[in-house]
């Protein structure tokens, strides 16, 4: 045959090499055994030198199977092993089944250009117009009696709107509220709500919420608490120790 | 409602939707039953396929899409130049060809046929859509099974899986499942 040089990344694999070689040597798959294409397929990958090694392998598997193929023939065969298939019956399969595919992705592409020519649209993109809003029922006394509500209830509060305003320093801090707590007596349970003074602000509330959490963190407390809403039960020490006793 | 004034509807509709919708989405919306949306249809088929029309009705996996005719692509090409259709490689081609026939169907066994690596090829097939993730095969470490999506059957111009090409037989009966043989050993996506 001639000595055409063959480069292996023109293949889709072992089996399209093999298939070109059969279909070059004008020879069925089934004879592939009786004909030079598995001498010639690893003659190819042997002078293909300098491969890729993700593709390569593939191509070398299979010469590697070829030579098996090889040797086993020059073996007299035992009988009994006749009822098997044969690693040349699997490789013709495995061909046929691979060139039946072949076939079809050619007949694919055909399908592929052919749909190819028909476009369509991407969908009408339609912005949304802007919300509006719809007040019904609002007259300006309404709106007169709205404000003196609000304005009498800054007034309550004693949160009067001056321009600037007034910011208090912080009153409660985490680390003196851990202080306190670890002054209360060690292993007896201990209501949250008993943590705090008695018209407690909201401020207060979050920061000795705050500093349970960190002492649990640092293990030096637990709580519990059954429900949601439900008053939390804090311990102070180690969980370990309060369980034991 | 008369058909004809149905069948103008339905055309507006698929217009503004550009992309495919079933015939169940459309009759939802009018709130009329699916037989005359589907009957609809048919009618606003039936008036395309006459000459002088340019647009023509493209069915796929139960949707329906308002599309060009594919016989003046030449004469679209030339006013909208670069319309790039780009084409699936030859590796592509032969797993998308191997998955079609034998979904659901794992790696493993896409692999067997090809005689090649073809991990590369599939996840090029799942990002371009052709291809999606159906279920896990229930077998040793449950490999991810694929399947065709309905972009697929509209890049091909299928109308379902049946309208694929007949698979040349040889001497051994193909292996070619249909989706009513799918034995029990895969299971479903939850």
């Amino acid at each position: 045959m001639s000595a055409v040089h063959i480069h292996l990344s023109r293949f889709e694999g072992p089996l399209d090499l093999l298939l070109h070689l059969i279909g070059r040597a004008k020879i069925d798959i089934q004879d592939i055994f009786v004909s030079e294409v598995t001498d010639q397929y690893i003659r190819i990958v042997r002078e293909s030198g300098e491969m890729d090694m993700d593709e390569a392998s593939s191509f070398v598997n299979m010469a590697a199977t070829l030579l098996e193929i090889k040797s086993r023939a020059m073996l007299p065969v035992l009988t009994d092993n006749l009822e098997e298939e044969t690693p040349e019956a699997q490789l013709i399969q495995q061909l046929e089944e691979y060139a039946r595919f072949r076939q079809i992705s050619l007949e694919m592409q055909v399908y592929e250009e052919e749909a190819g020519k028909s476009f369509s649209k991407l969908p009408e993109e339609f912005p949304l117009p802007q919300p509006e809003f719809e007040i019904s029922g609002l007259t300006l006394e309404g709106l007169i009696r709205a404000f003196i509500n609000v304005s009498r209830r800054v007034l309550e509060d004693g949160l009067e709107a001056e321009p600037g305003g007034q910011i208090e320093a912080e009153r409660f801090s985490v680390s003196a509220c851990m202080a306190m707590i670890l002054k209360k007596p060690r292993k007896i349970p201990l209501k949250f709500s008993a943590l705090l003074s008695p018209r407690a602000s909201r401020d207060e509330v979050i920061t000795v919420f705050l500093a349970m959490l960190e002492l649990m963190k640092q293990g030096k407390a637990w709580a519990q608490q059954d429900t949601s809403y439900e008053d939390i039960t804090l311990y102070i020490g180690r969980r370990k120790e309060i369980e034991h006793e | 409602m008369n058909d004809k004034l149905l069948a103008g509807i339905i055309e507006a509709i698929l217009f503004v939707s550009g992309e495919a919708i079933t015939p169940d989405e459309i009759a939802l919306a009018l709130d009329l039953p699916e037989d005359a949306v589907i009957h609809a249809l048919g009618d606003l088929e039936a008036c395309y396929q006459e000459t002088g029309r340019g647009l023509s009705i493209k069915r796929f996996g139960g949707k329906t899409q308002l599309a060009t005719k594919a016989e003046y692509a030449p004469y679209i090409e030339r006013v909208l130049q670069p319309i790039q259709r780009r084409s699936l490689s030859q590796s592509a081609l032969e797993t998308l060809s191997i998955i079609a026939y034998k979904q659901p169907v794992t790696r493993m066994e896409i692999e067997a046929v090809r005689g090649v690596g073809s991990d590369y090829a599939i996840q090029s097939l799942v990002s371009k859509r052709m291809v999606r993730e159906v279920g896990r095969k229930d077998t040793l470490g449950k490999p991810i099974l694929y399947g065709t999506t309905d972009q697929f059957l509209s890049h091909f111009g299928l109308g379902d899986l049946r309208d694929l090409p007949e698979i040349p037989t040889g001497d051994k009966q193909t292996t070619f499942l249909s989706n009513d043989q799918l034995s029990d050993d895969y299971i479903l996506p939850e």
